[in-house]
């Protein structure tokens, strides 16, 4: 009996210390993202905006096209002046624009089209990237050499000034016109921006085929394309995966920089389009009345700030989740 | 010295697509530089024709096939063929270019491009120019992003997991997050409309050197939250060194160890750091000239493009990629000459 009670102690220890679930990478990345104070706030505002999106015409007042005659330039409900002609009113509350368009409206269908264009080129850009730098990391020489001599020549181009180039050169053109000139946009951005991510990827290519499970797969007789797939591509998510968090808000900030210098997407002119409009538009109408009618701006500049910041907070997080090594740094 | 030339070679390819791409997309977009509005895009044919072929605008864009048939049929020999096959615009512009001009412009009519980007206008100093204009704003801003991110990144750094780091980390990260030139619309409507510290056109930034500072401070902002980042991680690193840790151990005031080992090694990052900064300034500044109504090459570029001013904006467009390109080549020279442990010119 005696001898007992210390055999029933160990296997208790041993449960407790070898039987807790083995945890992946990104089960431990998740729960410390989770921790992060920042990130949360993040994604919490993220996911706001995403359903402000979605449900656009419930939750907007009126539709961002309709115009209403007699209410051009309000201030918002809460600004009362003696004249009721430029007196707030609580049926538009954040105001109209010059033509008479609900601001509220606008902006909530504006998340939208910001959305959007943060999403599609961030995965087009991931795709074009991770597939050059995958083929280059991995089949090294001259395919190698001739690859990044292409990437390090895109890599000088002034993207901004491409961007406004290529959108002021092809929007009256039928391309321009294919989405509401969202297409144009997203080609524009992904054709520049891929570089980022083809170096990153071919360096960690470069480091990862090097390790003994390549050669181990490669010994058993797997295919180069299977070694990429499943190899070199898991294991070179983590750094792909950080990097496409921050190509978001900077796809989000192009569009509002170009539709404030008045090369954005097209403004839409059927009311039951799905894009109806943009917070670059916005800043482009609001842009001329800035002396008299700052709210115009200063909607669509806050909402930009917020969503930009969201995904800035977003990123740091992901970044110090999945790569503790890089923690603190930039 | 090798790898100097061998990197500055590496820039033609890229300046010669830079210019190859915008020349192509340019031409592609309709409408022409006639054209009285851009809106409407019409104006008298007869005039348009005569203009194109002052201007050069009749020939072909990049082959001339016709003339270099035509030299053949009259029997003029190869060599002259093939100069007139390549008797096309872009071709005439890079010999053009090659001799250091950038060809008229389209816009002001009369005027070379380079006299637009460099010649001050008659009442001002002969360095007020638009290209010196950006190019302060760039360096002002570069002075306020080190002035502002530095200290803040080494007092963060130094004094890790207290408020003061994480007030700066907090700053840092928010500013980084938002865009300066949403910065400018909040600012311009705070110090232009409600107090009115500021104008809201100003006319002649020359005249009033104040008025500089808002643009510059403004432009600076995402740079100097970077650096912020950048310093504090640095600092961090390098206190974790153990030659920081013999300087502690033989005695070392922690002033000096500060000043004479942190610092200096917490550098090295910055640095590097501080070419493309400057670059990236000078190229994105065009968007804050607009903002704040500066007469500078940014401006310029984007008035261009909307008005087919194609010797402007190629000029302009080659002159961005040649500072981001030098600014590429700064760092790699940097980091050598920093750290020699880094040698040049082998693999990556």
């Amino acid at each position: 009996m005696t001898h007992q009670a210390p055999a029933a102690l160990s296997t208790a220890f041993q449960e407790q210390v070898f039987t807790r679930k083995p945890t992946s990478l990104y089960r431990d990345a998740w729960n410390r993202l989770l921790k992060n104070r920042g990130s949360v706030g993040g994604m919490i505002v993220v996911v706001m905006f995403a359903v402000v999106a979605l449900f656009a015409p419930l939750i907007a007042p009126h539709n961002a096209l309709t115009i209403y005659p007699n209410n051009s330039y309000r201030p918002p409900f809460w600004v009362q002046t003696s004249d009721p002609t430029t007196s707030g009113k609580l049926e538009f509350p954040l105001g109209t624009d010059g033509l008479g368009r609900d601001v509220l409206s606008r902006a909530i269908y504006g998340t939208r089209t910001s959305l959007v264009v943060g999403f599609v080129p961030m995965l087009l850009i991931v795709f074009i990237g991770t597939t050059i730098g995958m083929i280059a990391g991995f089949f090294g020489g001259r395919v190698d050499n001739l690859l990044m001599r292409f990437t390090d020549i895109i890599y000088a181009f002034p993207d901004l000034l491409f961007f406004i180039i290529m959108i002021t050169a092809l929007r009256e053109t039928w391309i321009g016109k294919l989405l509401d000139g969202l297409f144009l946009l997203f080609v524009a951005i992904s054709i520049i921006n891929w570089t980022g991510v083809a170096r990153l990827v071919r360096g960690q290519v470069l480091s990862v085929k090097e390790k003994e499970f390549v050669e181990a797969a490669r010994s058993i007789g797997a295919t180069g394309g299977r070694i990429m797939l499943r190899h070199l591509l898991p294991n070179s998510l983590a750094p792909i995966i950080v990097t496409s968090a921050f190509r978001v808000p900077q796809a989000i900030l192009l569009e509002a920089i170009l539709g404030y210098i008045g090369v954005g997407v097209r403004p839409a002119t059927d009311p039951k389009s799905y894009f109806l409009t943009s917070w670059g538009n916005m800043l482009l109408e609001g842009r001329d009345a800035i002396l008299t009618q700052p709210w115009l701006l200063i909607t669509p500049a806050i909402l930009i700030a917020l969503i930009l910041l969201a995904f800035t907070f977003i990123g740091d997080g992901l970044r110090d989740a999945l790569d503790p090594m890089m923690k603190g740094k930039v | 010295m090798a790898f100097l030339i061998r990197r500055l070679l590496y820039m033609i390819p890229t300046l010669f697509l830079v210019l190859l791409i915008t020349f192509t997309i340019m031409h592609a977009a309709p409408g022409g530089p006639w054209d009285v509005d851009p809106g409407s895009r019409t104006a008298d044919p007869a005039l348009q024709a005569r203009l194109d072929r002052a201007y050069g605008l009749d020939k072909p864009l990049f082959f001339n096939p016709d003339a270099a048939q035509k030299a053949l049929n009259d029997g003029k020999g190869v060599p002259q063929a093939i100069g007139d096959f390549m008797d096309a615009q872009f071709w005439v512009y890079l010999e053009n270019l090659v001799q250091g001009k950038f060809g008229p412009s389209y816009r002001f009519r009369g005027r070379q491009v380079e006299e637009i980007l460099f010649e001050s206008p008659p009442d001002r100093e002969p360095w007020q120019n638009r290209f010196s204009a950006t190019l302060l704003l760039g360096v002002l801003a570069t002075g306020f992003a080190i002035l502002i991110g530095f200290p803040l990144g080494v007092i963060a750094g130094l004094n890790q997991n207290t408020w003061a780091d994480t007030i700066s980390l907090f700053f840092a990260t928010v500013f980084y997050g938002i865009p300066n030139f949403v910065l400018a619309i909040f600012l311009i409507i705070i110090f232009g409309s409600w107090l009115g510290w500021i104008k809201i056109i100003e006319l002649d930034y020359w005249a009033n050197w104040n008025s500089w500072i808002l643009p510059a401070f403004v432009l600076s902002v995402p740079t100097a939250a970077w650096l912020a980042r950048l310093t504090r991680a640095s600092v961090l690193e390098v206190m974790r060194m153990d030659y920081v840790r013999t300087a502690r151990a033989k005695g070392l005031s922690e002033r000096a160890v500060v000043l004479r080992h942190i610092l200096r090694n917490s550098l090295i990052p910055i640095v590097t750091f501080l070419g493309p900064a400057l670059a990236t300034l000078i190229v994105g500044s065009f968007i804050i000239e607009t903002q704040f109504t500066i007469v500078g090459i940014g401006r310029l570029f984007v008035e261009s493009i909307s008005r087919r001013d194609y010797s402007t904006i190629m000029a302009l467009a080659l002159l961005y990629a040649f500072f981001i390109a030098i600014a590429n080549l700064s760092v790699d020279l940097v980091y050598g000459f920093l750290d020699p442990r880094i040698k040049l010119g082998e693999g990556n």
